[in-house]
């Protein structure tokens, strides 16, 4: 009976497609970071519709259908606490993922496409983590906007449809909205489809210290495999939005500096401390850094041990980053915009 | 084999729903004082944000950058240049220091057993244990 339904499941939504083989060294937690990422973006997703039933993206009430939503709502602070922790969680598993792929060399010829789109991916989070720091209008969101907007000056006429003084009388708030709910997510959700199915054309990278090609299984063991880190990526983000709420400020009082920006924007407020126009310079430096990787480094090994320079970059660059986000957190801003 | 996931996947259940009982009694429906918040409104003011005396004072166009101001509802028009006057100080803003205490920092809190549908959320955060656990033990699939 079973599996005569499996048989017409098969046989009509080719079902059959999705057994190709694939290394087993895929079931393991390393191989399935992006995995996990794409679930906490599922949840993202999904409580970002609901979210929007209740969020008013106008500047005088935006921060206050918040409030309500938390307060009031039945569910409505676990909802909200179920979006934020989400972001969270895929902060870290995409940084996890986007190390291992460096770790194992697996933007190598000929993956750098992959390399690419997943530079894209990830800018693509973190302008999406900032429009949602944004939305939630608290003085927290008014400072990040204020940098933002300073940032989009500098850069003159590309920075000029990131301003208000683009579509006059159109509240700036509405816009980053927009982007927020809809172009934003259309496009990650392309270069999603486009990122895996790059990962099938050119197989998952083999596994940098083996002698000879490893066991290959169906793709549907690893997707079970997935299905369970979704399951405890999920309950991940229940248990720490049960327990932990996000912050939420009231309305911004305008022109003050006073707050610090969430842990994954801290290292750039701690260079701009050191130096104001890093604000400009920092983020496209480490973007093109990063783009290049795969063209600069050409080496054929991709054996950790045997790449000793790529490993010292890779631990410079994490040590760096870690300091910044400690530094940004203890230390006092010593100018204001 | 199957016998020790099972044994496993029901000791985790109790695990799971024993101390649930108690989140459950104290959760949900004991709700000691409700914070009132209206509902956003459709006719509030425009202007919500609050604003010091000195900033208000000013032509800033800071502020002008989050007007809500609309081109159909008001008559008020968002400033063309709203950058104008942003610009890097070389010391923190003595308004910002002195204005600073008005502003409430928003930090993580503890979610209170007594907020709406928590009893719910427990269980929803169960569901997804229990659903973790037997799939972990039972591995379908793999």
């Amino acid at each position: 009976m079973a599996n005569g339904l499996s048989k017409i499941l098969r046989d009509r939504l080719g079902l059959q497609l999705l057994e190709y083989d694939i290394p087993e060294h895929a079931n393991s937690i390393k191989y399935s970071l992006g995995g996990m990422t794409l679930s906490a973006f599922t949840v993202l997703v999904l409580s970002g519709i609901l979210l929007a039933q209740f969020f008013v993206p106008d500047p005088e009430r935006a921060n206050r259908s918040l409030h309500y939503l938390v307060d009031q709502v039945y569910l409505g602070w676990f909802l909200r606490g179920i979006h934020f922790w989400a972001a969270e969680v895929l902060t870290v598993t995409m940084t996890l993922h986007v190390i291992r792929v460096f770790f194992t060399a697996s933007y190598k010829n000929p993956r750098e496409i992959n390399w690419l789109i997943g530079i894209g991916l990830m800018l693509l989070m973190v302008t999406l983590l900032f429009t949602g720091t944004v939305i939630k209008w608290d003085q927290e969101a008014y400072e990040a906007l204020a940098h933002f907007l300073w940032v989009a000056e500098q850069i003159g006429v590309f920075g000029l449809p990131l301003t208000e003084a683009f579509a006059p009388g159109v509240p700036l708030l509405n816009r980053i909205y927009m982007a927020h709910i809809s172009l934003l997510p259309i496009i990650t959700l392309l270069m999603v489809g486009l990122h895996l199915f790059y990962v099938k054309f050119h197989k998952l990278s083999p596994l940098p210290e083996a002698q000879e090609k490893s066991n290959d299984m169906p793709f549907t063991r690893h997707m079970a495999y997935l299905q369970r880190a979704g399951a405890g990526v999920f309950l991940l983000i229940c248990l720490l939005a049960l327990t932990i709420a996000p912050p939420l400020g009231e309305e911004p009082v305008l022109g003050l500096e006073v707050t610090k920006p969430p842990w994954q924007f801290v290292w750039i407020f701690a260079l701009e401390n050191l130096w104001v126009p890093s604000l400009v310079i920092a983020p496209p430096l480490i973007i093109l850094f990063l783009a290049a990787i795969p063209f600069v480094d050409q080496n054929k090994e991709r054996y950790w041990k045997k790449r000793p320079l790529a490993m010292t970059v890779l631990v410079g660059f994490i040590l760096l980053f870690t300091c910044l986000i400690i530094w940004g957190k203890i230390t006092t801003m010593t100018h204001s915009m | 084999m199957n016998n020790f996931r099972l044994a496993s996947i029901v000791f985790l259940a109790f695990l799971f729903l024993f101390p649930s009982q108690e989140i459950f009694a104290h959760g949900g429906g004991h709700k000691p004082e409700e914070k009132k918040v209206e509902a956003p409104a459709s006719k509030d003011s425009m202007y919500s944000a609050k604003k010091t005396d000195s900033l208000s004072d000013s032509d800033g166009s800071l502020d002008n950058i989050f007007s809500p101001t609309d081109l159909f509802t008001q008559d008020e028009l968002v400033s063309p240049m709203p950058m104008d006057d942003m610009k890097m100080e070389g010391s923190h803003n003595e308004h910002a220091e002195h204005q600073q205490a008005q502003v409430q920092l928003s930090r993580h809190e503890r979610v209170s057993s007594s907020s709406k549908g928590f009893g719910v959320a427990v269980g929803i955060t169960l569901f997804a244990g229990l659903a973790f656990a037997g799939l972990t033990f039972t591995r379908p699939g793999e």
